[in-house]
């Protein structure tokens, strides 16, 4: 600390700021009894100086994380350091209500802390200062902004009208798998695509047919692991299937088909090709063509399909 | 504006001379409270090009994964900035050391690096305030990522300076397997107050 | 004949300071290293026989120079003056034969104390 010295003025001045400034202060005993407690731990408490005085620190807050407050006071007495911890680590040390609590979209005040040891004229730490900050605005800010920064980095990644996989993710989806899939594991590519899509759309409007797109891929979604499922382009989709029989894909087509047909969609008809994962399947690419070939296939009308 | 910045031999030294003490005081103290010997390397001082600071900070990581913290100092006109860099593998051993106990989560590293934080910077800057009659104070510190790339600590783009005092401490324990790096930035405006201080002890 | 002493540390400022740090009415020579092979070889040359010796040094650091002092049973009665304040650091160099830990930065009170405790200081 400087030397400066303050005239007795100076003083009262002093602790009228410290009583109304905007940040906690504790002062504990090495018992953790309160010495000291401002209006700001006053009025967010609702525990009044008076009342807080040589009580127990964890007696007037039980919730309060007590080993671990514990283990940072320990290094502030016994290494003689201050100490700084982040609403990171823990989202505060004393549970209070928002300061903003109708625009502040938290309810509770996020907090910072710093704790000082106090050193007495021969030296020896008995006492420490706990001192809390607001850092609500800042913790929403940047929870805000990681959302945000994630939001941006998902769009990149899905089809913005049906929220599945776009192609380019979805092909790396099927590379990865590809690579570490257990050999001899039964996994199928499955890809559907909307009958004569086109033509839908030039009768009832692009607006129904983005309608349709949605329904498909929200039965799509619904049927298997919706993270594994994408929409390639236009009425086309695709669907990984990791370890699913023949007859287990089957079945999964059906409830599609049948989510379709329920909807009050019978003029949307949905073809489909399905590729298993063989030894020669290298890359995704390898995979997609043969399940497009055994699609195409089905689409026409002398073949029975695959 | 721009200053005229830079430092002489003797400076240098000075300034290096300095930082040992510090550096040896918050040894005494991260080595009290692992219960350790931590091995004092010699402090590398000297002026950074803002363009050059990537590479210096690159340079402690060595393409291994880290885990940052910054934290900004400020006293009798002298403003600067600390980071602690954290190579990950350190923290296995650390969490040992220190007596935590449970699996090794993203929270438990960032007590870790906090604790460590708090002890390092703390200690060091009080350490070379004191020799130089300067009291410092810190602001929060300040996580700048965890298991990261180096490059990716220092966000590209509006830094306003040119150039900086670094000097960068290298922490090793003994028998194990722990080290980090610790760097005491000043700026350009702090280093001619700095410079003035230093001459005076050097007469 | 007068006492040789040796500063031995890597930063000319350290070296200064503890020169400075010398009661001024004691009569030694003075010789200066500025790491620890420069500092052996000094006191292989007879320049050491009282050293103030610093430990984070490049080349050969403090611990280097007192075991080779031990293993070569050098005429030298060693000061560690370190800020490396380390309880282990110090044990390590008094049981490596120095005489004193003095902790930097080192003036002219602590240098006198250690000093005359020990009884190097005479004459005065």
């Amino acid at each position: 600390m400087s030397q400066t010295h303050f005239e007795l003025n100076d003083i009262h001045w002093l602790m009228d700021i410290l009583q109304d400034i905007d940040i906690g202060l504790v002062v504990l005993d090495r018992k953790y009894r309160v010495q000291l407690w401002n209006s700001f731990m006053d009025s967010h408490s609702g525990i009044s100086p008076q009342k807080a005085k040589d009580r127990d620190l964890f007696d007037l807050f039980p919730d309060l994380p007590q080993d671990w407050f514990r283990q940072k006071c320990s290094a502030v007495y016994e290494l003689k350091i201050s100490t700084f911890t982040i609403w990171e680590q823990r989202p505060y040390l004393f549970r209070f209500p928002s300061a903003r609590p109708i625009t502040g979209r938290s309810s509770f005040m996020y907090q910072n802390t710093h704790i000082i040891p106090l050193e007495s004229a021969n030296g020896s730490v008995n006492h420490i200062c706990l001192l809390i900050y607001d850092a609500t605005d800042s913790a929403i800010l940047h929870t805000d902004l990681k959302a945000t920064d994630k939001l941006l980095r998902d769009a990149r990644k899905r089809d913005l009208l049906t929220g599945l996989l776009n192609f380019q993710t979805f092909q790396a989806v099927l590379q990865t798998y590809i690579q570490e899939v257990q050999p001899g594991s039964t996994s199928h590519l499955i890809m559907l695509d909307i009958e004569n899509f086109s033509a839908y759309n030039h009768s009832h409007g692009f607006a129904a047919g983005d309608e349709l797109l949605k329904k498909i891929a929200a039965f799509i979604q619904a049927s298997t692991v919706p993270e594994l499922t994408a929409r390639l382009s236009g009425g086309r989709f695709a669907l990984l299937m990791p370890d699913r029989s023949t007859s287990e894909c089957q079945s999964c087509l059906d409830k599609i088909r049948d989510s379709l047909s329920n909807s009050g969609r019978q003029d949307a008809r949905l073809s489909c090709g399905m590729a298993l994962l063989s030894p020669e399947i290298c890359t995704a690419s390898d995979w997609l063509i043969r399940a497009e070939a055994y699609l195409l296939g089905s689409q026409k009308p002398d073949d029975s399909g695959e | 504006m721009s200053y005229a910045c830079a430092i002489t031999e003797d400076q240098r030294d000075c300034y290096q001379e300095l930082t040992n003490v510090a550096m040896g005081r918050a040894a005494e103290r991260l080595a009290k409270l692992l219960d350790t010997f931590v091995r004092l390397p010699v402090p590398r001082v000297s002026m950074i090009e803002n363009s050059d600071i990537r590479m210096a900070i690159q340079e402690v990581g060595q393409d291994s994964s880290v885990s940052a913290v910054c934290q900004g100092f400020a006293g009798s006109g002298v403003v600067g900035e600390t980071l602690l860099i954290f190579k990950d593998t350190s923290f296995a051993n650390l969490a040992d050391m220190m007596h935590y106990s449970g699996p090794l989560s993203r929270q438990a590293e960032l007590e870790l690096l906090m604790d460590t934080a708090s002890i390092l910077i703390g200690t060091c800057i009080r350490g070379i305030g004191e020799q130089l009659e300067i009291d410092f104070n810190q602001s929060h510190p300040v996580i700048l990522g965890q298991h990261c790339q180096t490059a990716d600590i220092l966000r590209s783009g509006n830094s306003t300076w040119n150039s900086t005092l670094a000097i960068e401490i290298h922490y090793q324990l003994e028998n194990a397997n722990v080290e980090c790096d610790l760097l005491l930035l000043f700026t350009e405006e702090s280093v001619n107050i700095l410079n003035k201080k230093i001459d005076y002890l050097l007469d | 004949m007068s006492l040789n002493l040796l500063i031995c540390d890597d930063s000319g400022f350290a070296r200064k300071q503890m020169a400075k740090s010398l009661p001024p009415d004691w009569k030694v020579d003075i010789h200066f290293a500025t790491d620890g092979v420069e500092g052996i070889n000094a006191i292989r040359e007879g320049k050491g026989d009282i050293v103030l010796l610093d430990l984070t040094m490049p080349n050969m650091d403090g611990f280097g120079v007192l075991e080779i002092i031990r293993r070569e049973d050098l005429p030298a009665m060693v000061i560690v003056v370190s800020g490396d304040i380390q309880p282990e650091a110090r044990k390590r160099v008094l049981d490596l034969g120095a005489l004193a830990f003095i902790e930097k930065p080192i003036d002219t009170d602590k240098a006198r104390q250690v000093l005359t405790e020990y009884g190097i200081l005479t004459g005065i």
